[in-house]
C-alpha cells in the first residue's frame, strides 16, 4: 500500500496538525481555491495515466476524471465570475501542489501494473482525503451559498469517484 | 411530463383496459439524470413512444444501451436528448461514464 504517498503525508499532515485552523480560518476565496486546485491536480494524474497506462479500466477512469473534474471546475469558475470574486492561493493549496508534484514524479517513473496499482491507489487516496475536507471543512465553514451549493454537488461527483476508485483498485489486484 | 394515459392507469386500474383500437397519440416521457442516478429508474411505455432524458449534474452522463444497441450523446447539464423506441421489449441501459447508474426501459406492445 503506498497510501501514505507525499501528498497524503503533505496534505494529511497539514489537516491534522492545524486542525483548527488548515480549513476554520480559510475564507470562502481560499476553499474555493483549494476545492479548485484537488481538481486542477486530479485532472494532471489523470492526464499522466492516459499517457503511461495501456489498462482499459485506468484509462476510462482517468478519462472520467478529466471530464468530471473539468465540468465541475468549469461550474466553479462560472460560479466565480459571476460573483466577480478570485480565488486566492494558501498554504493548504500550496500542500497539494507541493504533493502532487512529488506523486508525479514518482508516477512517471512506474510502468505496467506497478504504475496502474500506484495510480489507482493514489486516486482512492486522494478522494478520500479531498471528500473528507471538502465534507467536514469547506460545507460547514463556507458561507456563499451558490458556493456552498456548488461544494455539495461537487461532494457528491467526488464520491462517486471514491467508490469508481476502490473498484478499480480490486480490479486491479494490487494486493 | 409523463402521458396522461399511464397516469390514469396508475390512478384509476379499472379504466385501463382501452378499446383494443383505440387510437393513442405518441407519448414523451422524461428520465431525469440527478444525483448519479436515473429518475424514474424503471420506466414503462408503449411502442412508439418517446423518452426523453434530462441531465441535471454537474457532470457529463450518457444513456447507453447495456448491449450498445443505442445510445444518448453525452449529456452536459441542462442538455437533453429524445430517443423513439418502436419495438416492444425491455431496454436495460446506463450511464458509459458512470457504470453504478443504470435503469430500464419496458416497451409494451403499442
Ligand atoms: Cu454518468
Amino acid at each position: 500500500m503506498n497510501l501514505k504517498s507525499t501528498l497524503l503525508a503533505a496534505g494529511i499532515a497539514l489537516l491534522m496538525v492545524t486542525p483548527a485552523c488548515a480549513a476554520d480560518k480559510m475564507n470562502d476565496l481560499e476553499i474555493a481555491h483549494t476545492a479548485y486546485t484537488a481538481g486542477a491536480l486530479d485532472i494532471r494524474y489523470a492526464h499522466l495515466a492516459l499517457a503511461l497506462s495501456d489498462n482499459d479500466s485506468v484509462r476510462e477512469f482517468a478519462e472520467t476524471m478529466v471530464r468530471d473534474h473539468g465540468a465541475v471546475n468549469d461550474a466553479a469558475l462560472a460560479l466565480l465570475a459571476s460573483l466577480k470574486a478570485s480565488p486566492q492561493d494558501n498554504p493548504l493549496s500550496q500542500a497539494l501542489v507541493k504533493g502532487a508534484a512529488e506523486k508525479r514524479t514518482e508516477l512517471s517513473g512506474l510502468r505496467g501494473k506497478a504504475l496502474n496499482c500506484a495510480y489507482a491507489t493514489n486516486e482512492l487516496g486522494y478522494h478520500q482525503l479531498v471528500n473528507k475536507t471538502v465534507e467536514k471543512d469547506f460545507i460547514p465553514n463556507v458561507t456563499v451559498p451558490e458556493l456552498k451549493s456548488l461544494l455539495k454537488d461537487a461532494l457528491a461527483t467526488f464520491k462517486v469517484h471514491q467508490g469508481h476508485a476502490e473498484h478499480m483498485v480490486m480490479g486491479l489486484k494490487c494486493g | 411530463m409523463i402521458g396522461g394515459a399511464l397516469w390514469g392507469a396508475a390512478i384509476l386500474p379499472g379504466l385501463v383496459t382501452l378499446p383494443a383500437h383505440a387510437t393513442r397519440s405518441p407519448v414523451t416521457h422524461r428520465v431525469v439524470m440527478e444525483q448519479f442516478a436515473f429518475s424514474p429508474t424503471v420506466l414503462h411505455i408503449r411502442a412508439g413512444d418517446s423518452v426523453e432524458w434530462l441531465n441535471r449534474d454537474l457532470v457529463p452522463h450518457t444513456a447507453t444501451h447495456s448491449d450498445q444497441r443505442w445510445q444518448t450523446e453525452p449529456l452536459n447539464r441542462g442538455e437533453q436528448v429524445t430517443i423513439t423506441f418502436e419495438t416492444p421489449g425491455t431496454e436495460t441501459y446506463g450511464c458509459r461514464f458512470h457504470t453504478a447508474m443504470q435503469a430500464q426501459i419496458i416497451v409494451d406492445g403499442p
